[in-house]
């Protein structure tokens, strides 16, 4: 039985080291290992050097590193696999629904906003931070992996933000903005200054910035800065300007019936503006029921507040042989009142407009906002008082 | 990693955990090349685990809270000897339980008489 002596233990531990077995642990168990099969298999007076080389060949494949390559990724990557078969079904379950909802969105079917959601949802709150999680235990720099962060950060919540945007949710201009500037001073500043350096990135690495400040100040662009300081009094105002000049004039209608009344010449007269005043009246109706068929609460139901009514789109079939909703709500019986294919004036109003049913429709109640369509029926109620 | 040379290493991948648990099981605190000795002598020399396999099986287990360590020191070398832990001592009971339940599967699915020496 060979004995090893301190020095070729020494001798030993130093030649692990230098092929690149970091961990201590490891390290003290590999050392241990080959003095062992020395000491078992060595003859006494054997070549030291030459078993001990012939014995750690039989450790690896290649190289010696192997070894903690694979305790390091058993350690670390225990839920790898699982993790990335997430990644691979939440990012293609995200493409999927963003797709269709995008589709659904253009071609005005129902369905296209939870379609939409649940699309970029699963893209920022699952795919990004699953695909971060993988890209970070890949990246070993510290630099590169602050970079990751952020840029995972700012991607989520800028899909995040462009999703409150189109479903009309708060927040989505502060998230946008937020991101986007980000993005553009901490994000990209560090992307260029790391991937420069080195020579073989620098190119793409200039590629890059370029079109990420580009993409950032274009989004930038689209932003009004003006209006965003104003938008919510100045659409408060518009509200109720309107709904006050429809008041304003059917008090003004009222009074020339009172007039008109004690003057028994003009009988005609009285009775032409008292249908004016009834079908405004109706019009009035059509909002209450507006509000009560989408169970707007009663505090919203105010001028004032018209405008938190964008998330509520008006949505029927276009089959013109089918009842639906609109009909029921006596949006019919107006235009049979208001609007006379072919005949002008009408009998209340002294304009020709000349719309289909289905026209009608879609340019005053079907496919707009609740808000939309209550400033709409304010705008049919000053035609009506004209 | 490879583990052996008589059976195929993906035959083997999977078990090897429960091997070198159920050695610790067996004699209690025991360290790597232990553990590679004594599988080669109960396997008849079939079933020899590399050192490319062995420690980081033992490490993950380790990390996993699996298995706890005591350390020698041996002249200037140290020695590390691991042992299970009581979550261990149950989950070496699971995996043997779960592997002899896939044995018996696998007899049944590959038609295997059984030995009858």
């Amino acid at each position: 039985m060979f004995q090893l002596n301190d020095k070729q233990v020494d001798f030993i531990f130093d030649d692990i080291r230098a092929r690149g077995i970091k961990n201590e642990d490891l390290q003290y168990n590999l050392v241990d290992h080959v003095c062992c099969i020395i000491e078992q298999n060595l003859k006494e007076g054997g070549d030291f050097e030459n078993f001990y080389q012939q014995t750690i060949s039989k450790f690896y494949k290649k190289n010696l590193i192997e070894i903690e390559e694979e305790t390091h990724l058993l350690i670390n990557f225990k839920y790898y696999y699982t993790m990335k078969k997430i990644m691979n079904i939440s990012g293609l379950l995200s493409a999927l629904f963003a797709l269709t909802g995008i589709i659904f969105k253009f071609l005005w079917w129902p369905g296209a906003g939870i379609l939409l959601v649940l699309g970029f949802s699963i893209f920022s709150l699952f795919f990004l931070p699953i695909a971060f999680t993988i890209k970070q235990k890949q990246n070993k720099s510290k630099a590169n992996q602050f970079q990751n962060l952020i840029g995972t950060f700012c991607g989520s919540v800028l899909s995040l933000s462009i999703l409150f945007k189109i479903m009309h949710w708060p927040g989505a201009n502060i998230m946008g903005l937020s991101s986007i500037l980000l993005l553009l001073f901490v994000f990209t500043p560090i992307f260029y200054l790391s991937g420069v350096k080195n020579e073989e990135t620098k190119q793409n690495t200039i590629i890059t910035s370029v079109i990420l400040i580009l993409a950032c100040t274009l989004l930038l662009a689209l932003i009004n800065v003006k209006a965003m300081r104003g938008i919510e009094p100045s659409k408060q105002q518009i509200n109720i300007h309107l709904v006050s000049i429809v008041s304003a004039n059917e008090l003004s209608l009222k009074g020339q019936i009172s007039l008109s009344e004690k003057d028994s010449a003009s009988f005609q007269k009285v009775s032409s503006l008292k249908a004016k005043l009834q079908v405004v009246e109706e019009l009035e109706k059509l909002k209450t029921s507006f509000f009560s068929k989408y169970e707007v609460e009663s505090e919203l139901r105010v001028p004032e507040r018209w405008h938190e009514l964008t998330n509520i789109t008006i949505f029927e079939t276009e089959d013109s042989n089918q009842t639906n909703d609109l009909t029921k709500l006596g949006v019919d019986a107006l235009y049979n009142k208001i609007i006379k294919v072919n005949q002008s004036p009408t009998e209340v109003t002294n304009l020709s407009l000349n719309l289909s049913l289905l026209e009608w429709y879609n340019q005053y109640f079907n496919r707009v906002t609740l808000e939309q369509a209550l400033q709409n029926i304010c705008y049919l109620q000053s035609v009506v008082l004209l | 990693m490879y583990i052996c040379i008589m059976y195929s290493s993906e035959l083997l991948k999977g078990s090897l955990k429960t091997i070198v648990m159920q050695q610790l099981k067996e004699h209690g605190k025991m360290y790597g090349y232990e553990i590679t000795q004594r599988v080669k002598e109960l396997s008849k020399e079939k079933i020899l685990i590399t050192e490319g396999a062995l420690y980081p099986a033992l490490h993950a287990l380790e990390a996993e809270g699996y298995l706890t360590t005591e350390t020698e020191f041996i002249g200037k070398r140290v020695r590390k000897y691991y042992s299970l832990t009581p979550s261990g001592q149950t989950k070496v009971l699971e995996k043997i339980n779960e592997f002899a339940e896939f044995m018996s599967t696998m007899k049944l699915i590959l038609q295997l008489q059984p030995n009858s020496n």
